[in-house]
């Protein structure tokens, strides 16, 4: 599968450039777009890319570019993946499929008609640590579970060694829960189900933060959406849980996901596949579980890359789906929802 | 007052043959706290636990005891649903009194309760108090030297086991076939048995809760105990979330899953704009948090023992439940020297609070707002 790179941020830099070579037998990176032609080039050098491009239009032209993985900011994923289909190729799409569930829908509904293959990070469901958790606890290994927590901390910006525009993360559309919170959010439901309600206070610690370093230091960037999420989940049939996703708060050293069972406890680290999983079963004390696994340390997100070749090359539905995104988003949206109303809200995209 | 207080305990179930008898027995507390009379509805439950422990009087009703007992203090040690009219009925009659957690069901009760403790001029010391134990005031002084910033997040996980399991349920005799029913009727539950002491933790460390949401439900219909069946009428797996009226916003949960959580149990974790407190070791027999870690800009490690702690010495270190003697201890030394005891009615009814309005949030699927206020320290 010849597939084309959009956006060349720091995600793609340390997630997806120097990882691809994994799959170079059944993904080659033809093509590559960055707004800055400088960037545009020497990745295209560097990772020995035949064609770069600085407008995108070009690179959905490319005849040479059978599908795209779009790795650009929030708030352009609509269009540029819009754009795409309608230049029939298939996509590979960094989270959030898109900022509300409407568009989406619009999305899911669009690469139908096309008959074109959309595959939606985040990768939860294929990491290796969450598959596995996923066997056990299918297994019973920790019996019925009623409870499950996830956790995702991003840090207080302003980040450092961040080349990318900081503003972009705090924008209407964007924010912890859609940019970080899915992470445990796609876990959680991927193991339990759909969510059927929910419920969450949201706050905005802080108003603001200063940039203290790059061409633009010293510049205040404003935090536009709420920075602190904590939402209450209800996934029927006796199961609730919780998921917090914030950046006003350092690390922790709580696990990103935790499932209770009545015999039993498995906590997970959604976003670094190099952590063992820790298991606790009735009348034992914890015990880790490694789990092998292809990158070094952090999220793997090339699984997705090479889940999209999979899909395109055999058929069937992607495990990935729109509808799974749709299903998340549509959870955010609730909860924001929640917060400012004071109610609990049902979820209405609850097919996956 | 001089010399050692006179009590009476009433509820002579599972926490106190397990976790305040033993305790109430040993020389050292003698010294403090001496046991005239028990109390339990089951007569022959009274008659034993008298006989096993040394008490010179047993009673099956609180009225005779009252009227018959000469006692400084009474302990209410019952089910949560008997906490309050016993302790109402106790103070009205000039006892000073201790009451478990939680120590009343409503707000309205805690009202009730309070106001008789200050028109009798008695003492009122409610459970879980860990305002006793050494880290909760070192932790409230980390937070409020602004060591981690401005405190946004909170999580703290209480799983609960159920008590149908325990050994003074499931033997044989008086004192070893004691009903846990009442813990799967309304006043029961994870939340004011479990999520309390959490709760009493972070309202220590932040202050008042201003607003709750809430979601709950039933982890399945009915209970096995001693070949029986047990209806669940309350919700035993709950989570909520908490906005402090300083704005931090916290998750507790409360729900009897067995496992128990990667984070200590009972412990609690806060997070600011400027680093992270966590609880790294919680004491299993107590629940007192026992060492904490605070990460960021002032990163320090603080760890005590359970032998540092007030009162919890020598033969007590090693048998159940040693906070809720501390807190009676606590009180006769309170009683004896004229000031407050450490674990206030006026916190615990602030710890009511939250937990009527998370019930009643699960309930209507609505926000709820606390009425009462509290100021820790």
């Amino acid at each position: 599968m010849r597939l084309g790179l959009i956006g060349c941020g720091d995600v793609a830099q340390r997630d997806y450039l120097p990882e691809l070579h994994r799959i170079a037998d059944r993904v080659e990176l033809a093509a590559v777009f960055s707004r800055s032609e400088e960037r545009a080039r020497s990745i295209a050098k560097d990772y020995g890319i035949a064609r770069w491009y600085t407008d995108v239009a070009k690179l959905l032209a490319d005849s040479g570019v059978e599908a795209v993985a779009n790795l650009t900011p929030i708030p352009v994923h609509l269009d540029i993946t819009l754009a795409a289909f309608a230049a029939g190729k298939h996509v590979y799409t960094e989270k959030p499929l898109a900022s509300t569930t409407a568009d989406a829908v619009r999305i899911r509904d669009e690469a139908a008609k096309q008959g074109l293959v959309l595959v939606c990070a985040p990768c939860s469901m294929l990491f290796p640590q969450v598959v596995r958790a996923k066997e056990l606890l299918d297994a019973g290994t920790i019996g019925e579970v009623h409870s499950a927590c996830g956790i995702l901390h991003g840090g207080v910006p302003p980040w450092k060694g961040v080349v990318a525009d900081q503003s972009q993360y705090f924008v209407e559309g964007a924010g912890p829960a859609i940019d970080l919170g899915v992470y445990p959010l796609h876990a959680l439901t991927g193991m339990l189900g759909p969510v059927r309600r929910v419920s969450a206070f949201t706050s905005k610690a802080r108003e603001s933060f200063t940039l203290i370093e790059g061409p633009n230091k010293g510049d205040v960037v404003p935090i536009q959406v709420d920075d602190n999420w904590h939402l209450l989940l209800d996934f029927g049939d006796t199961r609730i849980g919780t998921l917090s996703a914030n950046n006003c708060s350092i690390g922790t050293k709580a696990p990103q996901l935790e499932l209770h069972g009545l015999e039993g406890t498995i906590a997970v680290n959604v976003l670094d596949e190099s952590q063992p999983i820790d298991l606790r079963q009735s009348g034992k004390g914890w015990e880790q579980i490694d789990v092998p696994h292809q990158r070094s340390s952090g999220p793997d997100h090339i699984l997705g890359i090479e889940h999209l070749e999979q899909v395109v090359r055999e058929g069937g539905a992607p495990l990935l789906s729109a509808n799974h995104a749709i299903h998340v988003i549509d959870v955010i949206e609730k909860a924001a929802r929640s917060s400012k109303e004071g109610r609990v809200f049902d979820v209405d995209h609850t097919t996956f | 007052m001089s010399g050692p207080l006179k009590a009476a305990l009433v509820g002579c179930g599972a926490l106190s043959q397990k976790g305040v008898l033993p305790h109430l027995t040993q020389t050292d507390a003698k010294e403090r706290l001496v046991l005239e009379a028990v109390v339990d509805t089951h007569a022959e439950r009274a008659l034993e636990t008298a006989k096993k422990y040394g008490v010179p009087h047993h009673f099956s009703s609180v009225d005779t005891m009252l009227d018959e007992a000469d006692v400084d203090v009474v302990l209410v040690i019952t089910p949560i649903p008997f906490h309050f009219p016993i302790a109402l009925q106790a103070i009205q009659a000039g006892k000073h009194v201790y009451v478990q957690k939680s120590m009343t069901q409503t707000v309205k009760e805690a009202d009730v309760l309070l106001a008789a403790r200050d028109k009798a001029g008695v003492m009122l010391a409610a459970a879980p108090g860990f305002e006793v134990c050494s880290t909760t005031r070192a932790m409230r002084e980390v937070v409020g030297q602004g060591a981690i910033g401005k405190v946004c997040v909170a999580y703290t996980y209480t799983l609960g086991f159920g008590h149908e399991r325990e050994a003074q349920r499931t033997g044989e005799g008086a004192l070893e076939t004691v009903d846990p029913t009442w813990y799967y009727r309304a006043g029961g539950g994870p939340l004011p048995d479990v999520t309390v002491y959490a709760l009493q933790l972070l309202t220590s460390l932040l202050g008042s809760v201003v607003r709750v949401t809430a979601l709950g439900n039933k982890t399945s219909a009915t209970k096995e105990w001693g070949g029986k069946s047990i209806p669940v009428e309350i919700d035993d797996n709950a989570v909520a979330t908490l906005e402090f009226a300083s704005g931090a916003l916290a998750v507790a949960a409360g729900t009897n899953s067995r496992g128990g959580s990667r984070n200590p149990w009972g412990g609690l974790a806060l997070y600011g704009t400027g680093g992270a407190l966590e609880v790294t070791d919680v004491h299993g027999a107590s629940g007192y948090p026992l060492a904490f870690e605070v990460t960021g800009q002032n990163a320090e490690l603080f760890s005590t023992t359970l032998g540092e702690q007030p009162y919890i010495d020598g033969a007590h270190l090693d048998l159940q439940e040693p906070h809720v003697y501390a807190d009676i201890m606590d009180l006769s030394d309170a009683v004896r020297e004229g000031r407050p005891p450490r674990a206030s009615g006026e916190q615990a009814r602030h710890v009511v609070d939250i937990i009527e309005k998370v019930l009643e949030s699960t309930r209507t699927g609505h926000v709820q707002e606390l009425t009462t206020r509290f100021t820790p320290g």
